[in-house]
């Protein structure tokens, strides 16, 4: 049976050692070191992106690259997305296929993508073995209208250890442009229309054979989230996609207005809220709410002020959520680009951390390595804006100290904050894993 | 001929080796050689997608109307560079220029 993994934007979870952003996984040495200009723009950093066997749920995106102006071979890489752990095993010589859209802005820079595909080991940081090579298929060349690839190719056979990871990437072949002027390459991916949809593109690596995954033991999971803004009144907190009964809900909220210690939001019973945070005791106050989710939750909240806030959807499978501990926040009330989280300390293990980010301002943030930037309260009217997002390294050990994450603006802004929020996990009241039988349990024979 | 004794054009890593009306002979520096025939009539088409430098940043051109104003917002005839833009091997779809490689 084929195994099918989906190429999404999301940034890849598995730990601990995953390829650098600025390298191939690969054994081919690209024109430019990735994130160095091309002498036109940056060429692409590689972040590495997450492929599993669910299809996408919105909208394609794409990365556009701008090539260099001139006639010469332009290997570069431009995506690389990372499987989940499989399980020990040989992956036998097979067929494979990468499926994404593509297309240039002139046939002249003759854009002919090609894939790598490879099995990288996370514990070391090394790459184990070379299923397919850069250039071993080749796609037709681009026209500018978006079409879609199909690097069909036999793959050599790699064995592999449990926790070994499929890293596949993009790359421009070295296909020659036949004019030197810079134009734009473009790859589609992470769409929801299909394999062949020339609009939405659910792009993917085929293996003919089935592959075997590794079995995870259950931990903390973020499912989605969502944000938005609005000037002050009521409203009904939206949910994030897919929550579900027994689901933790976070909100982030943060305000521009002088609202004080109660806060940007007033909950309705059911939720609690955390310590009101403020860069400068005068504005931008922020703070953490959170509930269990049932049908019955009421999400009839209130604005305080003209506000910014995300809620994120959390479970763990047969537990209960909570948070542990207070959350911890640092603010920057410099005018500069920059922003840092604040570190909360794991009580146990398992525990997994929730970051907040706010502003009340406009601005743009720039992602960072260590986190997953999950939603943002950007599309509103008032100036206020928040983000949610999460450590990419989970589950975290007992007295650990969480990083204290850096993110970047685009320009310099005064009074952030970025705070830490630990959650752990409980075993469900209605489901201990320790029940009796019946009363005669408790007594001996 | 040495490197530099050729003329250099907007591609660094192209020089022209000999140049006549109609006639261009260019050598890259990954050694490769080769002659275009016929005369660039500024129609503009493989211009379109071409990404080029402004005050305001990087511009993909649209459309030839989106280059027609782009000369215009600019002030200068040629968009793309003053030197000469090299064709190579392979191009088509814009003036009829023949382009044999050597």
């Amino acid at each position: 049976m084929p195994t099918k993994f989906y190429l999404h934007r999301t940034a890849s979870e598995v730990q601990p050692t995953l390829p650098a952003t600025n390298a191939s996984a690969s054994t081919t040495t690209p024109t430019w070191t990735p994130g160095v200009s091309n002498g036109q723009a940056a060429t692409p950093l590689l972040f590495n992106r997450t492929m599993n066997t669910t299809i996408g749920t919105v909208a394609q995106t794409s990365l556009a690259y701008t090539t260099a102006n001139n006639t010469l071979d332009q290997k570069q890489p431009f995506l690389r997305f990372v499987s989940p752990p499989l399980a020990a095993q040989t992956i036998a010589a097979q067929s494979i296929s990468v499926q994404y859209g593509y297309s240039n802005s002139n046939t002249a820079s003759f854009f002919q993508p090609t894939s790598f595909v490879g099995v990288w080991r996370p514990s070391t940081g090394a790459l184990v073995g070379t299923l397919a090579t850069v250039g071993q298929n080749v796609a037709n060349a681009a026209t500018t209208s978006q079409g879609f690839s199909n690097n069909n190719m036999t793959c050599a056979a790699v064995t592999c250890a449990a926790g070994d990871v499929i890293v596949v990437e993009i790359w421009r072949s070295a296909s020659v442009q036949t004019m030197g002027t810079a134009y734009t390459n473009t790859i589609f991916y992470d769409g929801s229309g299909g394999d062949s949809s020339t609009t939405n593109i659910s792009a993917y690596l085929n293996f003919a054979n089935t592959l075997t995954l590794q079995t995870l033991p259950a931990e903390i999971t973020f499912r989605a989230a969502v944000g938005t803004q609005a000037n002050a009144g009521a409203f009904t907190l939206a949910l994030p996609p897919g929550t579900t009964d027994g689901d933790f809900l976070v909100v982030w909220a943060e305000s521009s207005s002088a609202v004080s210690s109660t806060g940007p939001l007033t909950a309705p019973a059911g939720w609690i809220k955390g310590t009101t945070f403020s860069p400068n005791g005068t504005s931008g106050f922020c703070c953490f709410y959170w509930a269990p989710y049932s049908a019955a939750l009421s999400r009839a909240f209130m604005n305080n002020g003209s506000s910014s806030w995300c809620v994120g959807a959390y479970y763990k499978t047969g537990e209960v959520l909570d948070v542990d501990g207070a959350a911890v926040a640092t603010y920057v009330t410099s005018n500069t680009t920059t922003v840092t989280i604040g570190q909360p300390t794991t009580t146990g293990a398992g525990r997994y951390e929730v970051v907040g980010i706010s502003h009340p301002a406009t601005g743009t943030l720039n992602t960072t390595a260590t986190v997953s930037l999950d939603a943002a309260g950007t599309s509103g009217i008032p100036t206020s804006q928040s983000w949610l997002g999460h450590y990419l390294v989970h589950p975290l050990g007992a007295s650990v100290t969480c990083p204290a994450h850096n993110f970047n603006f685009t320009a310099n802004i005064a009074n952030k904050t970025g705070a830490g929020l630990l959650l752990k996990a409980a075993p469900s009241i209605s489901e201990p894993d320790n029940a009796l039988a019946g009363p005669v349990d408790n007594f001996e024979a | 001929m040495a490197w530099a004794d050729l003329t250099p054009t907007a591609d660094e890593t192209v020089r022209i080796e000999r140049q006549e009306p109609g006639y261009v002979l260019y050598q890259s520096t990954d050694g490769r050689r080769w002659e275009v025939r016929g005369v660039c009539d500024r129609r503009g088409d493989c211009l379109i997608g071409a990404v080029i430098a402004t005050p305001e940043g990087l511009v993909e051109i649209e459309s030839l109307a989106h280059l027609a104003w782009l000369v215009a917002e600019l002030g200068r005839e040629r968009i793309d560079a003053e030197m000469d833009v090299p064709v190579g091997p392979g191009f088509s779809g814009c003036c009829p220029l023949e382009v044999t490689e050597l």
